[in-house]
């Protein structure tokens, strides 16, 4: 029966082969965060970040810098957009559009999105039961990790106490599977060679800055460029995640 | 009778300035006495306020190109458009970094101290100053002369002859282009393979001969501007080495808390990589050899201050300050409790610089209790190239989580019967320190007695958080 | 439904027992295995992230290979039951002609008959699919699927007649209401374009029985030979490998571009 279907084993395998899983989603969360329990409304995210990063050995510096910085507006009206269909207020602080009066900035903000960075960084989420050693994809804490107390006051000035950090980054790398695939089936191999090998990466962290401590990360990789659809879709389910 | 009018009028104008001299000398006097008290008793870390400065302002949009002019040095023009772009983007990450001081005591200070030595200079009017958070001892220079003195090399200098010697450093790489010869060389094929040795060996990002070249022209950039260039020795040694190192034996014995002496016999050891290890002692090897190269006999009290040396005084103890809070900013727990164990033997009053260590401690307390310290420790390694800091960070790893906690317990507990009621980060993080050790219904009490006495502090909501929940 | 229900009450492995379908001796009722199909459809979408593209789930598609190489249309409804999982109902209608190789007609003619043979296959299927990518929700990116239909085909054939005495003819006969099936297992991709177009490309194996001994009128032995050799291509849309098992109907590689809009 096996040896009689051979062809056909063959055939099932090169195909699931070429279906490889490629991308992947991680979420922490504390336990309390939920927004029908919490009701949030409103998140300020703190200047977006859009990055593109290339070893493909393409000197082109400047091009690749302009193509970030419009990239990083697009990525803003995305995150708007997306954040309003999710019924979530995203008050978007972008340090392009700064004046010389956004002293706030400086004094509150970039600050603010350092310690978010760097704990976010230091610490992991802590459950106190029990230490998980392997990570699934949706992941429940009890305690996130902590940031300092001292810019609970912003929750006063900006009307709410959910901040966020979120951004984009793209890695282009050099095309090496080419080969294997012209080899093995011609047309996935002919679309592989005109389509570039990106990596897209999607994070957001939000602090809630009363309780002095980040509630919610998550990061995202998808074997496909930042393009308008990819983040749209990207976004979305992000908010999404975040609004249920 | 005319004669005597003018003497009169000469008398009372000489009067008149003598008595402006004598209260600018008083009034002097007074911020000197005000300040060095403040210092004595606590001391409040600069905050940025005011509108952003234009420059300031223009490198955030940085996405606009900054013009650098720069003659054909065997570079196509997409490469020197590509340096351009490089430089332009570096700089606007660290002004949005928020790492960067405006409106603040230190920065007009330095940039007199730096028009003086390009005074005269053919593009010295394109150098712009500015003083960041960073705390390692050291100073940079961009390509469109945008300089930046790090606030960690004014708390290591000793007078304003040495600041001028690090500034007339930088400005020569400037003046000779080092910056873009730097780019210009990693272009090169057989540079591409070697560069990520070069980011390792950072603080030799430029030749030697770069580095020797630019030590002799800081120089005479000094003689010129009237500076005792003798200091340059000095300052170089001052960047390599913590003159505080040698003060710790022990942790406990320091805060004055027994049982702790068994870390005295502990070794100091880099938790860095072997190859970072080497291009560190690689790096000091090269500071050595340019020391040698500007020693000079002799020292003499004249051209060590020309701007002020109060204002030199006063800036160097507001650094020493700074870089505290700066190491708090980043993280570096420990860096912030050596150097605030240090400092407390200057002002050992300070209320300031005790609220930084009983924070310190309970942060260490905190990260050991998550079972993050190693990573804490391994990030922030860099800083720990001091023995007594290599020591400290190595004690903070091995001891354990109860020995921390009774350290902290002890010294928190000490100093929040001092000044639990004046000092608002002790309230606080005896607040937190009973809430992370005995629950949420055992810290309410800490509370609600920072709530009644900081009604305006910054922990306000939190406190009132913890208190509802 | 009904469709649905006397399509399935064709199968093979089922027997109709007092009036009632049952299954696996009598342990599932044919009604009950649909109902739980449509329950557990229901559990699916009252939980878990599903998120869809941008919050629109249902999917309207309609394949562009079928009418070209299979003389048919294709096209089914898609919903996204999970953030990863899709499922849908699929109609298809293929009426693919064959040339039939008759040996005693080509011994005598050295041709083929001029008629062709077809087939005429009505299925409803039902289609599961999993996006691979964790990061990404369905329906947007590779995914793998698997797609069941069972349908009625009526085959059109000829017949060489030779009879003593008389001039050879061929006779035209036909096959009514065979049960047929089909199995589709394989991978695919599919883009979202401007929030509202789909375009979908899968490649697949396809495993296709038609089940000639269901049909109530008798059938000659030699012409269940003759539908026999042309049917085992029916099934891919690409091109057959060979007969699956001994019933007519054909295994081989499938493959469908599928155009489609996000309803809501």
């Amino acid at each position: 029966m096996i040896f009689k279907n051979i062809h056909t084993i063959i055939l099932l395998l090169t195909l699931f082969s070429l279906g490889a899983c490629q991308g992947a989603l991680q979420v922490d969360r504390v336990r309390d965060f939920k927004s029908k329990k919490t009701n949030i409304q409103k998140i300020v995210c703190i200047d977006p970040d859009f990055e593109l990063l290339t070893t493909t050995g393409n000197k082109k510096t400047e091009r690749r810098y302009r193509r970030a910085s419009a990239k990083e507006i697009q990525l803003n009206n995305i995150l708007v957009r997306n954040a309003q269909k999710n019924n979530l207020t995203l008050e978007l602080v972008d340090t392009e559009r700064l004046l010389p009066s956004n002293v706030e900035y400086f004094s509150q903000l970039a600050p603010l999105k350092r310690e978010i960075l760097q704990v976010s960084f230091l610490q992991d989420f802590v459950n106190r039961k029990k230490r998980k050693n392997q990570q699934k994809v949706f992941n429940r804490y009890e305690d996130g990790p902590a940031i300092g107390s001292h810019f609970s006051y912003l929750a006063d000035e900006y009307g709410t106490r959910y901040f966020s950090v979120q951004g984009i980054t793209t890695h282009r790398k050099p095309n090496n599977k080419q080969l294997v695939l012209l080899l093995t089936s011609p047309p996935f191999g002919v679309a592989n060679l005109f389509s570039p090998e990106v990596d897209t990466y999607y994070y957001t962290i939000i602090a809630d800055v009363v309780r002095a401590e980040i509630v919610y990360r998550e990061i995202r990789r998808v074997d496909a460029p930042a393009s308008d659809t990819n983040l749209n879709a990207l976004v979305y389910d992000s908010f999404n995640i975040i609004s249920q | 009778m005319k004669n005597k009018k003018l003497t009169i009028s000469k008398l009372f104008y000489f009067f008149y300035l003598n008595l402006r001299l004598k209260f600018a000398l008083f009034a002097c006097l007074l911020s000197c006495t005000v300040l060095s008290a403040q210092f004595e008793t606590d001391y409040t870390p600069i905050e940025i306020s005011g509108e952003i400065p234009p420059r300031f302002y223009h490198s955030l949009k940085g996405k606009t190109q900054i013009d650098i002019v720069l003659e054909d040095e065997g570079m196509s023009r997409r490469n020197r458009k590509d340096f351009s772009t490089k430089t332009s983007f570096t700089l606007r990450e660290i002004f949005l970094s928020g790492s960067i001081y405006y409106n603040d005591p230190c920065t007009p200070y330095v940039r007199e101290v730096t028009k003086k030595l390009t005074a005269g200079l053919p593009n010295g009017e394109n150098v712009s100053v500015f003083v960041s958070r960073f705390v390692s001892p050291n100073a940079a220079i961009w390509q469109d002369g945008t300089l930046i003195v790090n606030i960690g090399l004014l708390a290591r200098l000793e007078n304003e002859a040495q600041l001028a010697f690090v500034i007339a450093h930088e400005i020569s790489h400037y003046e000779s282009k080092h910056p873009f010869l730097k780019y210009v060389r990693k272009q090169k094929p057989a540079n591409i393979q070697k560069r990520a040795l070069d980011n390792l060996k950072a603080n030799v990002a430029y030749t030697q001969q770069n580095e020797i070249e630019a030590d002799a022209f800081a120089l005479e950039l000094l003689n010129r501007a009237g500076y005792d260039s003798r200091v340059g020795a000095r300052a170089i040694e001052l960047m390599m080495n913590d003159e505080t190192a040698g003060g710790i034996k022990d942790v406990g014995a320091l805060l004055d808390i027994p049982g702790t002496d068994w870390c005295a016999d502990l070794e100091a050891r880099m938790y860095m990589g072997q190859e970072r290890h080497e291009a560190h002692h690689f790096a000091r090897a090269m500071l050595q050899q340019r020391r040698a190269k500007i020693d000079m006999d002799g020292t003499s009290n004249e051209g060590l201050f020309l701007v002020s040396e109060s204002d030199f005084a006063r800036i160097s103890s507001m650094a020493k300050f700074e870089v505290i809070e700066n190491h708090s900013l980043e993280a570096d727990y420990v860096s912030a409790l050596y150097q605030s164990i240090m400092l407390q033997k200057i002002y050992p009053e300070n209320q300031y610089l005790q609220g930084k260590i009983v924070e310190s401690l309970f942060q260490l307390y905190l990260y050991k209790k998550r079972d993050e310290m190693r990573r804490l420790l391994e990030t922030n390694q860099e800083n720990y190239l001091t023995t007594d800091l290599s020591r400290l960070s190595c004690f903070m790893n091995k001891v354990d989580e109860s020995t921390l906690k009774r350290i902290t317990a002890i010294y928190l507990k000490r100093q929040y019967e001092r000044y639990g009621s004046e000092q608002e980060t002790i309230a606080i993080t005896a607040a937190k320190y009973t809430k992370l050790v005995s629950g949420r219904a055992a810290a309410k009490e800490h509370f609600e007695h920072y709530i009644k006495h900081f009604p305006y502090g910054k922990h306000y909501l939190y406190a009132e958080q913890m208190i509802n929940d | 439904m009904t469709a649905l229900i006397s399509y399935l009450n064709k199968g093979r492995w089922w027997t109709v027992d007092g009036g009632r379908t049952t299954i696996n001796g009598g342990r599932w009722t044919m009604d009950g295995l649909l109902w739980t199909i449509l329950l557990l459809c229901f559990a699916f979408v009252a939980s878990g992230q599903t998120t869809g593209y941008q919050g629109k789930r249902l999917m309207f598609k309609t394949d562009l290979v079928s009418p070209v190489s299979e003389r048919g249309i294709n096209m089914g409804l898609e919903y996204v039951v999970l953030r990863n999982a899709v499922l849908g109902l699929d109609f298809s209608l293929t009426g693919k002609q064959y040339t039939q190789r008759i040996t005693s007609y080509y011994d005598m003619y050295n041709e083929d008959p001029p008629i062709a043979a077809s087939i005429r296959d009505m299925q409803v299927g039902i289609t599961g699919q999993y996006f691979l990518n964790t990061a990404l929700p369905a329906p947007k990116g590779s995914y793998v699927f698997g797609k069941y239909a069972i349908g009625q085909a009526d085959i059109f054939a000829v017949d060489h007649i030779m009879r003593e005495g008389e001039e050879d003819f061929l006779e035209g006969f036909e096959i009514n209401n065979i049960s047929s099936h089909q199995f589709d297992l394989g991978v695919g991709y599919q883009e979202v374009f401007f929030s509202f177009l789909l375009v979908d490309f899968d490649i697949g194996v396809s495993v296709a029985s038609l089940f000639l001994n269901n049909n109530e009128s008798e059938l000659l032995p030699h012409r269940e030979v003759l539908v026999g050799d042309f049917a085992r291509k029916h099934g891919p849309n690409i091109f057959s490998l060979g007969v699956w098992r001994d019933t007519p109907g054909g295994i081989g590689l499938s493959m469908h571009l599928k155009i489609g809009i996000l309803l809501f």
